[in-house]
């Protein structure tokens, strides 16, 4: 009796030790695809920073683009849109920079156009539904026209924000100067973790935020032309914009996904609002002619 | 029960080493991919810093310099420079590359040097001049061959264009100016602001009154008219010396300094006396004739400048006040109406409290406000402050200056009990350290307002009154100033309560002119147009001798930056890009270590090194979505097997240039068509093996061997 009640325990101890080192190895295998899940979203959101910082830091001005392209030719917009969240996120953001950085200032111009568009998916994010993006890096130069240059980047949200030297976002941006720094703000949206999907669009998601404020290095520079290509002056109509045909600018963005208005024609634009009014006058002078 | 505990404590060890070794390969994955992501942080930030210490170092007075940095530690990184100067140094190419963990980043930027502007080697800042030369002057206007300059605005303040028409001076100067191997200009008002912005001043006056607002106890001076004779020697590069009246060099005198000598009358340097100085000469006077006489051994190395402050009379320093006991407020700006000043017909009353007029008649007078005095308030009948002290009780206030840019030419005085010290100094500069509030230095520290003993105002320049005395767009001079509610941004003084930061007090001083005053002025004005018609010297009169040389340099003047507040030169970028290699680019780029030559023995070789194949560029679908990757020739009936296509995805994963897709961009398992699929990988060192190694494996377990820092594909195509 004692043999078989000694076999029996055996049995069930092992049985659950064997249990748990199988359920430790099966969470560790949940916990490493999760983790390569991560790192690999964090990987790619920090790539396609790396992408935009690059391209930011070698924004041209206006000089240097209209030596390539020719009158008309520079281009500086940012658009936003508001997502089906009610979140505003850039739509649009369109500038010169170089072509090959490798070639230092020799390197031709591109003009890069960086187009968010919504992939009709979302994830949870927290208790939070989010749709997601992608976003796609197209490049004009003279040499090779329009082409994409990457993309299929998911993000759950894409900020950009110019700043002008007084390190304020540029209320009013000026499409003939070149803004001295610009906030960079994108949430990555990594795949679903396993176990957490509702139907493929709404998975269970850990959010990646890669933000950070990048100095144009060019901003204020006198010189630096770039070398000339031939070619027609103009740059033609970039990815993200507006077609030629829309009625006329509607009024500034509100949720459900309404376009900002476009920008003014010819070189560059935003969708950045007016003005402030003037101020009130001043009260009226006495009458004059007299000492007072 | 002894098997049982051994198999226990076996088992806990088991497990326990399993998941340690999990948690650490997962920890250490984390961990490797921080740093990478911080050393391209970091890479980036020294590579900046480095270009911020080589701009600094590379500024010389008058040109670039070699900064002297080729290489140099920064924090854990380093930054190496490559200075590449024009052989003028007036242009510089400077590329600057950050080290850190791997991770380069590279900022290559050219730039011109930016001098400081400055007028030139004869600055004159007066109403009219006269010139005459004697024999051959030497005048120089430095590398870029600036000319002797006359700002005209004084001479249009004035409305001198029909007495006395500036192309007069022109022809007078242009010939003379000549001669001496310069040229002469005259450039027009517009102007003046750009050639003054480097120097932070208006005008000749406001450099004179910088000056003498710099003076400090190193520094020298002489009040009075002066006379020398014999040698005099004011060395130092950044001292002021000032002369209080004309400074008259004798023959046999010899006077050498440095810096800047201010002059506070007319510079007479006779024949046989040695005048010597590097630096600022600044002659300034309010007499109606000043000379400027150069006829002994003359030279100046810097600049001369030339200030006269020659007002027709008329008019008088005048005194708007505001006050209210319960303070001054938005709805009732200018205080009290009780005493308010009535006009005599038709108008509605002006509300301010009181003003008055004619503390002065003479404009060569001392114009000296006292607000307060300790024996007693001469003026307090129409200023009130007293009155106001005393409404305020042993509140606690402080004085306050507005205005100061434009009308700052005035010397304060103010004695409290409880201040630091007595507090004196220009309005411009405001209250001293310790006698100011933190970053408002025109705001006084607090006292209580019983304990106040002297307050006054010396103000010591006419013209930074009169600016707003008939000011632009100004229809019926000369009252403009007086038709303005605000004064017309007038120099105000104020008093302020702490508590609730209410306005007790608040004056308003300018020049200004009574009604019944104009026709007196009108007369006076045409007596003085008649004097300066009839040439009786009215004017700046500028002789220079044969042993007279003015050589302007701009490394003196600059050295006077930190004292006159100078910006000093500046830097201009004309072009600049960059680049960034990431810790994986760089390790990417580094050539894989040569595999082990076969030995000769025909023993059993290790796992045969993969042989030079091309890269095939293909599109594997992953649970991040499309992704283009590149992959040995070899390898890719692999990957089509397992899904993948030949070609870039459709949307390929961005990149920074030209599109070429990354090899070693975020990777992901591969579909797995069926479980037998074998898939290459790239397995990460252990197991025998010190590097990375290839290994075919199921696809099922791709993302497991991915998870512990395995790579998809082979170590060529990952650069392994």
């Amino acid at each position: 009796m004692a043999f078989l009640l000694d076999h029996l325990t055996a049995v069930i101890v092992g049985a659950v030790l064997l249990s748990a080192l199988v359920f430790v190895q099966f969470r560790q295998q949940q916990t490493s695809v999760a983790t390569t899940q991560r790192y690999s979203a964090q990987m790619q959101t920090a790539e396609f920073a790396a992408t935009l910082q690059r391209d930011i830091e070698n924004m041209r001005t206006k000089a240097q683009t209209v030596a390539a392209f020719g009158t008309g030719g520079y281009r500086l917009r940012l658009r936003r849109k508001t997502g089906t969240d009610g979140e505003t996120y850039t739509q649009q953001f369109a500038f010169p920079t170089l072509r090959d950085p490798s070639l230092g200032a020799t390197s031709p111009v591109a003009i890069v156009t960086y187009v968010t568009e919504p992939t009709g998916e979302s994830v949870r994010v927290g208790a939070v539904l989010r749709p997601t993006y992608r976003v796609t890096r197209y490049e004009y130069s003279r040499a090779d026209g329009e082409r994409v240059t990457g993309g299929g980047v998911g993000l759950i949200d894409l900020d950009v924000i110019l700043v002008t030297g007084s390190l304020e976002a540029a209320t009013a941006l000026d499409p003939s100067t070149t803004p001295t720094r610009v906030k960079i703000s994108a949430i990555g949206a990594p795949p679903a973790a396993p176990g957490g999907t509702d139907g493929g669009t709404s998975a269970t998601a850990h959010a990646t935020r890669h933000a950070e404020t990048v100095r144009v290095l060019s901003a204020g520079a006198t010189g630096g032309l770039p070398p000339t290509e031939t070619g027609p002056p103009g740059v033609p109509p970039l990815p993200g914009d507006p077609p030629p045909s829309l009625p006329p600018p509607s009024p500034p963005s509100t949720p459900g996904g309404t376009s900002s208005p476009p920008p003014p024609s010819g070189g560059g634009g935003s969708s950045t609002p007016a003005p402030p009014p003037a101020s009130p006058p001043p009260p009226p002078p006495p009458p004059p002619g007299r000492q007072i | 029960m002894g098997k049982l505990t051994l198999l226990l404590v076996l088992a806990a060890v088991v497990g326990a080493s399993v998941l340690t070794m999990s948690v650490r390969s997962t920890a250490g994955f984390s961990a490797r991919g921080q740093a990478e992501s911080q050393a391209d942080l970091l890479a980036r930030q020294i590579a900046e810093s480095g270009q911020s210490v080589v701009l600094t170092q590379m500024m010389d007075l008058d040109g670039f310099k070699d900064p002297g940095i080729t290489s140099q530690a920064y924090d854990d990184g380093r930054f190496d420079v490559t200075y590449a100067p024009a052989a003028d140094r007036q242009t510089a190419t400077v590329t600057v590359k950050g080290y850190y963990g791997g991770a380069v980043h590279t900022i290559e930027s050219a730039y011109e040097f930016d001098p400081m502007s400055y007028p030139g080697p004869i600055w004159l800042d007066v109403p009219y001049a006269t010139s005459q030369i004697t024999g051959t002057p030497a005048i120089s206007g430095g590398p870029d061959a600036l000319r002797v300059q006359f700002d005209p605005r004084r001479h249009s303040e004035l409305g001198l264009q029909g007495p006395l028409p500036l192309n007069g001076v022109a022809s007078d100067f242009q010939p003379d100016m000549r001669a001496a191997g310069s040229d002469f200009s005259m450039p027009s008002a517009g102007s003046w602001p750009r050639l003054l912005e480097d120097l932070n001043v208006n005008n000749a006056e406001d450099l004179y009154q910088v000056a003498l607002a710099a003076m400090g106890p190193s520094d020298r001076s002489y009040p009075g008219d002066q006379t020398l004779s014999s040698t005099f020697s004011a060395m130092g590069p950044t001292t002021i010396s000032r002369i209080g009246g004309t400074l008259t060099l004798n023959a046999g005198a010899n006077v050498t300094g440095e810096g800047v000598l201010l002059v506070e009358g007319g510079l007479i340097v006779k024949p046989n006396a040695r005048l010597t100085w590097t630096g600022l000469v600044v002659v300034r006077s309010t007499d109606e004739s000043l000379p400027v006489q150069l006829d002994g051994a003359v030279s100046i190395t810097g600049g001369l400048v030339v200030a006269q402050e020659a007002y027709p009379p008329g008019g008088h320093l005048d005194v708007t006040v505001f006050q209210r006991r319960t303070g001054l407020s938005s709805s009732q700006p200018q205080g009290d109406t009780n005493g308010s000043w009535a006009p005599p017909t038709g108008a509605s009353p002006y509300p301010w409290y009181e003003h008055t007029h004619q503390y002065e008649t003479n404009v060569s007078a001392t114009r000296q406000v006292i607000f307060a005095q300790q024996s007693s308030d001469p003026q307090e009948s129409v200023l009130t402050f007293r009155e106001a002290l005393l409404a305020a009780g042993s509140d606690n206030v402080y004085i306050e200056f507005h205005n100061e840019r434009s009308h700052g030419h005035a010397v304060y005085r103010l004695e409290a009990q409880g201040l630091a010290g007595v507090a004196m100094g220009t309005v411009r500069n405001g209250f001293d350290d310790g006698l100011r509030q933190a970053g408002r230095p025109h705001r006084s520290a607090t006292f209580r307002a019983n304990q106040l003993r002297d307050f006054s105002l010396d103000v010591r320049s006419l013209r930074a009154l009169k600016q707003r005395f008939d000011g632009s767009g100004c229809q019926v001079w000369p009252f403009c100033v007086g038709e303005r509610w605000d004064r017309g941004g007038a120099l105000r003084v104020r008093l302020v309560r702490v508590n609730g930061s209410k306005v007790l007090y608040d004056a308003a001083l300018y020049w200004h002119m009574r009604e019944d005053e104009v026709a007196q002025h009108l007369a006076d004005e045409q007596t003085w147009r008649t004097q300066v018609t009839s040439g009786t010297g009215f004017g700046t009169h500028l002789r220079m001798g044969d042993q007279t040389t003015v050589a302007f340099a701009l490394k003196p003047i600059v050295c006077l930056r930190g004292r006159l507040g100078f910006d000093g030169n500046e830097v201009r970028l004309i072009r600049s890009s960059t680049r960034h290699e990431t810790t994986r680019d760089t390790r990417a780029a580094t050539p894989p270590a040569p595999a082990p030559a076969p030995a000769p023995a025909p023993a059993p070789a290790p796992a045969p090194a993969p042989a030079p194949t091309s890269l095939v560029t293909i599109c594997v679908t992953t649970v991040a979505g499309p992704q283009t990757i590149q992959v040995s020739s070899s390898q890719v009936a692999t990957y089509t097997a397992a899904g993948a296509t030949t070609g870039p995805c459709a949307t390929p994963t961005p990149t920074s240039s030209g599109g070429a897709p990354t090899a070693a961009g975020p990777q992901g398992a591969p579909p797995c068509p069926s479980g037998s699929a074998q898939v290459a990988i790239c397995n990460k060192p252990g197991g025998g093996h010190p590097a990375y190694y290839d290994r075919m494996v199921s696809c099922n377990t791709v993302a497991n061997h991915l998870g512990h820092g395995c790579l998809l594909g082979t170590c060529a195509a990952n650069g392994r």
